[in-house]
């Protein structure tokens, strides 16, 4: 092939050619690099076009986003270390799940242990209770106090001889009210319902609950004492 | 023959009919449950370190067995008793009673039931103590015959009233008195 026209040379390098032009123009710069150059004036070499290239890049270039940058590499380093923990825990796991046979006794002690103790109080608590039986034969036992109402306080002795159990914070029954037990008809007729004596006694507990107010039948320590001066 | 069959199912009708009538006739009459399977007194004492005047009249004094039972107590201890009322009500096997030892009033009232059988000359009791128509405590006591139980109730008069519960007989048993 001729040399190509510089106006062809031009468009090749700059790569307009295509097809059988481009192939021509390019198999005649392979047979003649020299006239190339000279017609380009161009004689530093590719070699030299390398290191000038080279040359004329920066040595180091910060990226673009350093931020994300380092924060991606840190995500990266906690990521590997945590899988690497995670394979140290399995391999522990691994060791945990074939335990020697020190290890299983001393997981055994723990409810051994726990056995003994319930089976200590046991035997306490069945001695105590035999001990409650053979009082029971002479008296009363077994006094646990239920107090639905608040600020009632009870406080239980248990002897040989009785059981006493001692309430507080109870509400004082009124001095006004008379409740001893020598009231009668023969007294107050007029107070106490006539036939209260005859009353049956489901009859007399109903009215014991029904009633709000039995005491109403009765009159004061000092009314009483008026009528008896009267 | 022929006949004694087919009579044989009027016949079995008749016996049916008069065994369930024996049977309600029983559940009418013997209710178990409400017999006596013992006495129960519940009494009530006036205790005070004062003037035993202050409670006034009408109370009465003490037996020589109340007498032994107080002197006997730990925590209850009062220089002056007197007795403000007392009830005997029987104990009903499966059934609630109520014992009013204060005649005209319902300052104190106990209910009481048997919890389980007599055993061994003691029987195990539900019992309540209510003052008025507020019920103040439960308990599920064993008594037997010559331990009382002693619970010491409310202020009156400046005094306290000291309610004792004691099982007097059971049935089969010797009484207490």
């Amino acid at each position: 092939m001729n040399k190509p026209s510089e106006k062809t040379l031009r468009l090749w390098l700059e790569g307009e050619l295509e097809g059988d032009r481009k192939q021509e123009v390019e198999s005649w710069a392979e047979t003649n690099p020299e006239e190339l150059d000279a017609e380009f004036k161009c004689d530093i070499g590719w070699d030299a076009l390398n290191d000038e290239c080279f040359a004329s890049m920066p040595a180091s270039e910060e990226p673009p986003y350093p931020e994300f940058f380092n924060h991606k590499i840190l995500q990266t380093i906690q990521e590997e270390n945590e899988n690497a923990l995670e394979s140290v825990k399995g391999q522990e796991l691994e060791h945990a799940s074939s335990p020697g046979l020190w290890q299983k006794l001393r997981w055994m002690l723990a409810p051994a242990a726990v056995a003994a103790v319930a089976a200590f109080y046991a035997g306490s608590v069945l001695s105590n209770s035999s001990n409650t039986l053979a009082d029971s034969k002479s008296g009363v036992t077994n006094n646990s106090v239920y107090l639905p109402n608040s600020g009632i306080v009870a406080a239980v002795t248990e002897s040989s001889d009785a059981t006493e159990i001692v309430l507080s914070g109870l509400t004082p029954v009124s001095d006004e009210l008379d409740i001893a037990m020598s009231y009668s008809n023969d007294v107050f007729p007029a107070l106490i319902p006539a036939n209260y004596a005859e009353r049956s006694r489901d009859e007399r507990i109903f009215n014991i609950v029904s009633d709000p107010e039995p005491e109403t039948y009765m009159l004061t320590k000092s009314v009483r004492d008026a009528i008896y001066y009267y | 023959m022929r006949l004694i069959l087919q009579s044989l199912p009027c016949i079995f009708l008749a016996i049916v009919c008069s065994l369930s009538a024996q049977t309600s006739d029983v559940g009418v009459t013997n209710d178990v449950g409400a017999e006596s399977v013992g006495e129960l007194k519940v009494s009530v004492f006036y205790g005070t370190n004062g003037d035993v005047a202050q409670a006034g009249e009408g109370l009465t004094a003490l037996s020589a067995k109340q007498v032994e039972h107080l002197k006997k107590l730990k925590k209850i201890k009062f220089s002056h008793y007197k007795v403000v009322g007392e009830d005997s009500q029987q104990l009903l096997r499966s059934y609630e009673n109520w014992a009013k030892p204060l005649k005209q009033s319902k300052q104190i009232l106990i209910s009481f039931q048997p919890s389980g059988e007599v055993v061994d000359r003691s029987v195990k009791l539900d019992l309540e103590f209510w003052q008025k128509d507020k019920k103040i405590m439960k308990n599920a006591p064993v008594l037997s015959i010559g331990k009382p139980l002693f619970i010491l109730g409310p202020e009156w008069r400046g005094g306290r009233l000291i309610i004792a519960v004691e099982l007097m007989s059971l049935v089969g048993e010797a009484s207490a008195e």
